[in-house]
């Protein structure tokens, strides 16, 4: 290879050079080696299988032909950008989800030691819909009790999950109590009367994250997030009633209360919305003049970030706690809906119903944790964006229901595809640091597909595999339709293959409630 | 200030009935009173969101006297004549004292001089609420050509929904001038497909058509009954429809696929529609051959002759009444506009604990945000429920109003058929220099406004799910220079990218 000084004066290199770098090391698993972009510490990996390698790879390739440089940056170049970063452990790694985003791509799992003091936190390594997540309902209700009822049952949680209800309804407007809620999380949803005692056991930390800060949050974001509560958001997000569609592993599913094909599952995907994304902007920018103040240097200016240890690292994570929390109320909040439409169509209560979360993930945020890294204990953290983490069994930090099957990892799929649930490994806690996929990702933009594809044959599809469709200007069937997603089937399969988590449950939609 | 008194709100719109209820629910202890002289009301229903702060709204008619009761408000029926401190003075001389008060007398359709003649009045109708609407689908039955002078946001969707007769319309500079900039409005003729329009002159009437008796006469009197079945020429169902029925969006504007869905882009204007713009009526005149109700004469020379014209030209703030108080108005623009100067936020006039909201205001955006005034229900309501936080801050309840409505311009629309989103300042507005516009042509047109490296406005045509991104990146101030030209391409997907 060429010394550091003349790669430097070398024009860009070509696709087969970068191509160089890459290496299968593994059946589903390819290394970046060193050397991929500059001032690497690290290596990257990422998990694709034979079906989702060539998509990665086209993108580098238009990247590396495509002249006028600048612009979007491709999601192999963004892994080992991040690889670059101070305080690295081991590897930059992604999912078979990844694709590009702000920073570090959506799929990106990077952990930073906690004992190096030169270490780092970033927040383009979270991403801008903070705790964005996945949350799972199950019910004792089979498909036949509902398919007679399933447009009403669709329309019904249409009309309790909120769309802009303002002051009315659930949704505190004083400044007082959306505080309680960043403080608080999901024990704000409890004292309010929104959620059940046992909703907070099956909750990546109990859905409150404790460090988090609220006068750490700007009084900005706060008014953004002020009339958003109980709110599911707009874009990738959603809430869909699914039903069982295959069983893979019978005693892990019994533990969750699934026991057989047919049953209705209720999946509620969404996150901290202006409120997170101004939390993400702020630190952004503080953390721009801490890097000039500590020479901290990045290969990309999306890559700000700061020491864990200074005021910029811990003011960010405190205010990141914070908006978790409050995406933590949100998807209660929306849980509390969800249940009181369930409970009006079926004239039952929620309890009669069974109406119990199975597990409440999140894949947008930043953890503290503790890993095994070559035979020492290491206290790390975790950078998780847009991948999902996957605890093993006997692992201490998830519930005892699960702690011999493992946690449970929900991977949400898109209108007309499947879900599914899958269970953290011992092996992806060694691979991985214990995370996984966290959905289809998306192989090519809404836009381009929309062009491609006649909105009359999505709907038809659509029809024929049995799914109530309550979204939907003709243009959002189209473009959020299966076919312009990564097929979510592969990323798992990709995942399952590699061992870092296994396939436990598959789900499939039977209506769609889009914000 | 004497807070025992009544807080006062003057004129039952959007903004009055939003500001009275909600000051209501604030002050449930204390009394509230409306001041309306008309038995009805029209209310605002409960917005769907399409974005953080765009807002779909549906405005309905309800009897005041109810309203007022299920609120427990107090309900004066009488006009307001003048203010004086502390009180306001009737046009009965009777003086209604109060501790806050919140003007909301709204504003009147403007309407150009020659339109004005006394002659035609039963042939000019000015539009502007839902009760013209909805006599303006019976004063169309039975024309054969109408004109429709005026480029607002009123006109630009009416347009499209005229069906069966010929449409000529006039707008005073380039097409869609209220809304958009001349740049826009040329790519945007492409995308709503208005460079397809009809060609032929209008002055033809139609071959074939046999001129009926006319309708118009009948149309225009107002014991006509609402039962009367429309004929041949209507509103269309789908904008009363989307406009005034309760209608489910999603947050991104879709609607609910069980509903029958129109298919958008089928034509429509059937060689209907002739736009003619940077034109004016210069008279009226009478028809010598007694085929037309009335001939306009145009700016062009045109001579047209119709059954029907139709003036969406803007209004002018209801504020006359207050000539005599020293109260701060802002000046009128070509006799539009104008209003009671207020500041954004915390809506109060020149005259302490006199607040002011809807289209009657004229409101001062502050000096970093990237909101402006435009006289829509939308705001009304947001005004509307500003003035009364204030109002009841005044009064010691509650926090002074801390919202973010006031930071980004937000309106949502359907024009010509198609789901249209408006952030920010999406003309550039007030940006001296510096700023870059980046345009997406096509059906699915996008423009993005960029000053410093930061989005300042967008305007999203059609593929409107990207309108969250767009707000959150104003609001959030991200800089976004290194994207260029990229924020507007189709791939990657923004909405992922910052996610």
């Amino acid at each position: 290879m060429a010394t550091k000084v003349s790669s430097k004066r070398r024009l860009k290199r070509s696709y087969e050079e970068e191509l160089s770098f890459l290496r299968r090391t593994a059946p589903c698993q390819y290394q970046i080696d060193v050397g991929f972009v500059p001032n690497m510490r690290a290596p990257g990996t990422f998990f694709v299988n034979e079906k989702l390698a060539p998509l990665v790879k086209s993108e580098l390739q238009r990247f590396c032909e495509n002249e006028s440089a600048g612009g979007f940056i491709p999601a192999v170049k963004q892994i080992a950008n991040v690889s670059s970063l101070p305080g690295i452990v081991q590897s930059s790694i992604a999912m078979p989800d990844v694709h590009s985003g702000y920073g570090f791509a959506i799929g990106n799992v990077a952990a930073f030691d906690m004992n190096d003091d030169e270490a780092v936190v970033s927040p383009g390594g979270v991403g801008f819909d903070i705790n964005c997540g996945v949350r799972l309902i199950r019910t004792n209700l089979m498909e036949e009790d509902v398919d007679s009822l399933k447009e009403v049952l669709a329309q019904t949680l249409f009309d309790h999950i909120p769309v802009g209800v303002g002051s009315k309804g659930i949704i505190p407007t004083t400044m007082k109590s959306l505080e309680e809620a960043l403080e608080l999380g999901m024990d704000w949803s409890l004292r309010e009367g929104y959620a059940w005692p046992e909703d907070k056991e099956h909750c990546e930390e109990y859905g409150r994250m404790l460090q988090a800060d609220p006068t750490k949050v700007s009084s900005r974001a706060k008014k953004r997030g002020l009339t958003q509560l109980g709110t599911l958001g707009a874009g990738n997000h959603y809430a869909e009633i699914q039903v069982v569609d295959e069983i893979f592993d019978d005693i892990a599913a019994h533990k969750m209360g699934i026991g057989k094909v047919g049953q209705v599952v209720i999946m509620i995907h969404s996150g901290s919305r202006g409120l997170g994304h101004q939390v993400a902007t702020d630190a952004l920018q503080h953390m721009e003049k801490a890097m000039a103040r500590d020479r901290i240097k990045v290969n990309d200016r999306q890559l700000a970030c700061a020491r864990i240890s200074s005021r910029e690292g811990q003011d960010y994570l405190k205010a990141m706690a914070a908006a978790a929390n409050f995406a933590w109320v949100n998807r209660s909040s929306m849980t509390f809906l969800a249940r009181q439409a369930f409970a009006k169509v079926f004239e039952k209560t929620p309890a009669e119903l069974d109406m119990h979360v199975i597990y409440d993930v999140s894949h947008n945020i930043a953890k503290v944790e503790t890993h095994m890294i070559d035979g020492e204990t290491k206290q790390l953290l975790v950078h998780r964006k847009g991948a999902t983490r996957a605890f093993p069994p006997h692992h201490p930090l998830i519930p005892c229901d699960y702690q011999f099957t493992g946690q449970p990892v929900l991977v949400g799929g898109t209108m007309g595809t499947c879900s599914y649930v899958l269970l953290g490994t011992e092996r992806g806690m060694q691979k991985t640091f214990g995370s996984t996929c966290h959905g289809a990702g998306r192989a090519q933009s809404r836009s381009a597909c929309r062009r491609k594809l006649n909105y009359e044959e999505v709907l038809n599809n659509l029809k024929e595999k049995g799914i109530a469709i309550r979204v939907a200007s003709p243009k959002l069937v189209t473009e959020e339709a299966p076919e312009s997603y990564k097929d979510v089937s592969a990323v798992v399969d990709t995942c399952d293959e590699a061992g870092i988590s296994k396939k436990c449950v598959r789900l499939r939609p039977l209506a769609v409630i889009k914000g | 200030m004497q807070k025992s008194q009544p807080a006062v709100v003057i004129g039952g719109g959007v903004a009055g009935t939003t500001c009275a209820s909600y000051l209501a629910s604030l002050l449930p202890n204390h009394p509230i009173i409306l001041l309306e002289p008309h038995p009805s009301l029209r209310i605002s229903s409960t917005p769907t969101e399409i974005t953080r702060l765009a807002k779909d709204v549906t405005v309905q008619t309800e009897q005041t006297k109810e309203w007022c009761e299920k609120y427990n408000i107090s309900h004066v029926k009488a006009h307001a004549r003048t203010l004086r401190p502390g009180k306001v003075i009737l046009e009965n001389g009777m003086h209604q004292p109060f501790s806050v008060c919140c003007v909301a007398t709204g504003a009147s359709p403007f309407v150009p001089s020659p339109l004005q003649n006394p002659a035609f009045q039963n042939v000019v109708i000015t539009l502007r609420d839902t009760q013209s609407v909805q006599s303006l689908s019976q004063a169309l039955s039975g024309a054969r050509v109408v004109l429709v002078v005026g480029a607002g946001g009123i006109a630009m969707e009416l347009v499209h929904e005229i069906t069966n007769c010929r449409v000529v319309w006039l707008t005073r500079s380039h097409v869609g001038g209220a809304f958009f900039d001349k740049r826009a409005s040329l790519a945007l003729a492409t995308t709503f497909n208005l460079d397809k329009l009809s060609s032929q002159s209008p002055s033809d009437p139609p071959r074939g058509l046999e001129v009926q008796p006319k309708p118009h006469s009948a149309a225009m009197n107002p014991e006509i009954s609402f039962s009367r079945s429309l004929a041949a020429a209507a509103v269309g169902p789908q904008w009363l429809r989307t406009r005034y029925a309760p209608v489910i969006y999603d947050k991104k504007g879709g609607m609910n696929t069980t509903q029958k869905s129109i298919p958008f882009l089928s034509g429509g204007y059937g060689g209907s529609i002739q736009a003619l713009a940077s034109c004016e009526v210069v008279d009226l005149h009478k028809d010598q051959s007694g085929r037309w109700p009335v001939v306009a004469q145009l700016t062009n020379g045109e001579h047209i002759g119709c059954d029907l014209i139709i003036v969406a030209t803007g209004v002018t703030a209801n504020v006359a009444w207050l000539s005599d108080t020293d109260i701060q108005l802002a000046a009128q623009e070509d006799g539009r506009g104008g209003g009671i100067t207020v500041k954004a936020g915390d809506m109060e006039s020149s005259i302490p604990c006199v607040f002011a909201a809807g289209d009657c205001a004229s409101v001062q955006p502050a000096d970093d945000s990237d909101w402006f005034q435009l006289r829509l229900w939308s705001q009304a309501l947001t005004a509307g429920r500003a003035a009364a936080q204030n109002m009841a801050a005044r009064l010691g309840v509650g926090e002074v109003y801390s919202g973010l409505e006031f930071d980004v311009f937000a309106h949502a629309t359907i024009f010509f058929g198609k789901r249209v989103v408006l952030l920010g300042r999406y003309n550039a507005e007030g940006l001296c220099d510096g700023y870059k516009v980046y345009e997406r042509d096509g059906e699915d047109y996008l423009r993005v406004v960029v000053q410093g490296g930061r989005v300042r406005g967008a305007v999203l045509v059609d593929d409107t799910d990207c309108a969250e991104v767009f707000e959150n990146l104003i609001l959030s101030k991200l800089q976004v220079d290194w994207l260029g030209e990229r924020l507007v391409d189709r791939e990657p997907d923004l909405e992922d990218y910052f996610d």
